[in-house]
């Protein structure tokens, strides 16, 4: 049995503003054994509104990041992956501005994003393989890449990055020498005036993660400070 | 209900981690970045540690201790580690705080000494652990200080080398990073290092100053084991050096040398299909296809411990899929057939 055999009766959903993106990755789609849904025209107010689109007309997606652009949608495309996510529709996110968007926009809905593949490694395997990593997490099936676990982030520094505040933190039992960047608001509101360089946080982080735009962050709690006469200073 | 106790030593990649489990407890030695321990800890449904053991403090044997003393699911009884120059280091904090969260949570003890007069004290069931090195005296002058040679000593010469004891059999000795120097101290100290199995030290890397094959020789001649791990990360450094495997072959030709990961020296490309030789336990190279031995789980039985089926699909695999196995390099011929 071929891959196309075993799927030709499934669709993907492709949302993307980019009318002829949007047509390259339905031939990958097309090549992994989906039959293709383009979605790149609308506009779209509400996540809720896409989502019920998808589900309607398909059995998953790939999803572009930037969507406000052009105006189809007022949110991004990690949102929509998200929110797919909670529908049990496996999704893919696609970018070209991985190196921009991950410790950001992108971060904010990690978790609920098994699959970020950059746009040049798109091609009818990756979705294969993506659309498949993507339903065996939503049967529970969690990677050692991305369970989470409880661990120290360490603050070092707190910026702006559109408008919004991040933190710069090292997870140091990720990789004590690599910094990474998350947007202030995954920090539960009444953290988040305590945030300040050499603040320890407690957060469950998936350390079993490869690359730093892997990551995802929740369940914050503020760390003690250390007992001065803990025999170890 | 456990049949007999058990040593589990994990492919971690680039860096060092092992669990001895009996019927009274578990001790983990030395904690790695990563998740293999975590998840090897779930595999075999461990929820309590007696004892954690950090041989020194490294980053490839201690930064994973912060997430270990972070999770909730796992109740840690007693840390047992030495001073060192980290200290003032912000991962030193982490620790610290780590710590104090565990304390809170799970009354967790930590005790700042890990020198040979704690041989005896974490004998876990059947399983006593000895601590061959550092002595007090070298932890009194630490990292950075000097021996009564008047050698200087690195975190790597302090390195904790632990000893796994049953029936009155040295089953392992896991020798962390030891160098030249504290390996030379450790042999003056301890009448006897015979041992059926070696965690080689710092993955089979430089072993400080001194000539790595006069290195592996002396160690070899003296712990006379019959299986030697390396620990090692295909990515990371070219280990294990050709030198300490030329040592060590020319010390014991008949000991079967194994590499928890597949080093570039040995294949420069992986297999293409998943790894069939391996157990069931997590090892980090399996996702890649980058195991050698991978994972290695050890039914620990005195002077009748066995790992022939391990190496026999260790051999296998070798046979297979192996281009220039740099463990056999320096064989004999009569010994490749």
């Amino acid at each position: 049995m071929t891959v196309t055999e075993a799927y030709n009766n499934k669709t993907i959903a492709i949302v993307d503003d980019d009318k002829e993106l949007a047509e390259v990755t339905a031939w990958d789609v097309e090549e992994a054994g989906y039959k293709p849904f383009l979605l790149f025209e609308g506009k779209f107010q509400d996540v809720n509104e896409l989502v019920s689109r998808i589900v309607n007309n398909a059995q998953g997606a790939v999803c572009d990041h930037r969507l406000i652009n052009s105006g189809l949608a007022n949110f991004y495309g990690a949102e929509l992956v998200a929110a797919l996510y909670d529908r049990k529709i496996p999704s893919l996110l696609i970018t070209q501005y991985t190196d921009m968007d991950a410790s950001f926009s992108i971060r904010k809905w990690r978790r609920k994003i098994p699959v970020l593949l950059n746009r040049d490694q798109a091609d009818a395997s990756s979705i294969a393989k993506g659309i498949e990593d993507c339903t065996s997490e939503l049967r529970g099936n969690i990677p050692s890449t991305r369970k989470s676990y409880r661990t120290i982030v360490r603050i070092t520094d707190i910026d702006e990055e559109s408008h919004e505040r991040v933190v710069d933190a090292f997870v140091p039992g990720w990789n004590p020498q690599k910094a990474v960047r998350f947007p202030a608001s995954l920090v539960p509101e009444h953290l988040r005036e305590k945030l300040k360089p050499n603040v320890r946080l407690f957060a469950h982080v998936n350390i079993g993660a490869e690359k730093s735009d892997d990551l995802y962050f929740e369940k914050f709690e503020l760390a003690p400070e250390p007992d001065e006469d803990d025999g170890l200073t | 209900m456990m049949d007999s106790p058990e040593l589990i030593i994990l492919d971690v990649g680039h860096g060092n981690c092992a669990v001895v489990r009996d019927t009274d407890g578990v001790i983990v030695i030395d904690c790695p970045l990563g998740v293999s321990l975590i998840e090897t800890l779930e595999c075999r449904s461990i929820t309590e540690i007696l004892h954690i053991l950090i041989s020194h403090s490294d980053a490839d044997h201690i930064a994973g201790i912060i997430n270990l003393l972070s999770n909730e699911d796992i109740k840690i009884h007693n840390v047992h580690i030495n001073p060192d120059s980290i200290k003032k280091s912000d991962i030193w904090l982490d620790l610290r705080i780590a710590l104090k969260d565990a304390r809170k949570r799970s009354e967790t003890k930590v005790s700042s000494e890990l020198t040979t007069t704690k041989t005896g004290q974490f004998n876990i069931g059947s399983v006593n652990i000895e601590v061959l090195a550092p002595t007090p005296e070298l932890i009194l002058s630490g990292a950075g200080g000097t021996d009564l040679q008047k050698r200087r000593l690195t975190s790597n010469s302090i390195s904790a080398v632990v000893g796994i004891v049953h029936d009155s059999h040295r089953v392992a000795i896991l020798a962390a990073d030891i160098d030249t120097v504290g390996f030379d101290n450790l042999s003056k100290e301890a009448s006897s290092l015979s041992t059926d199995i070696l965690v080689f030290p710092h993955h089979g890397g430089q072993p400080g100053s001194g000539d790595s094959k006069t290195f592996a020789q002396e160690l070899c001649n003296l712990t006379k084991p019959k299986l030697i791990i390396f620990s090692i990360g295909r990515n990371r450094f070219k280990n294990p050096n050709t030198k300490i495997i030329e040592g060590a072959r020319s010390s014991v030709p008949d000991a079967h040398i194994l590499c928890t990961q597949l080093s570039k020296q040995c294949t420069a490309t992986l297999p293409s299909s998943k790894p069939t030789h391996l157990n069931v336990l997590p090892a980090k190279g399996r996702i890649s296809n980058s195991c050698c031995g991978g994972t290695i789980s050890i039914k620990i039985n005195g002077i009748r411990t066995t790992y022939e089926s391990e190496i026999a699909s260790h051999k296998e695999f070798i046979d297979k899929q192996v281009n220039t196995p740099i463990c056999r390099k320096f064989l004999s011929t009569d010994k490749l057939v």
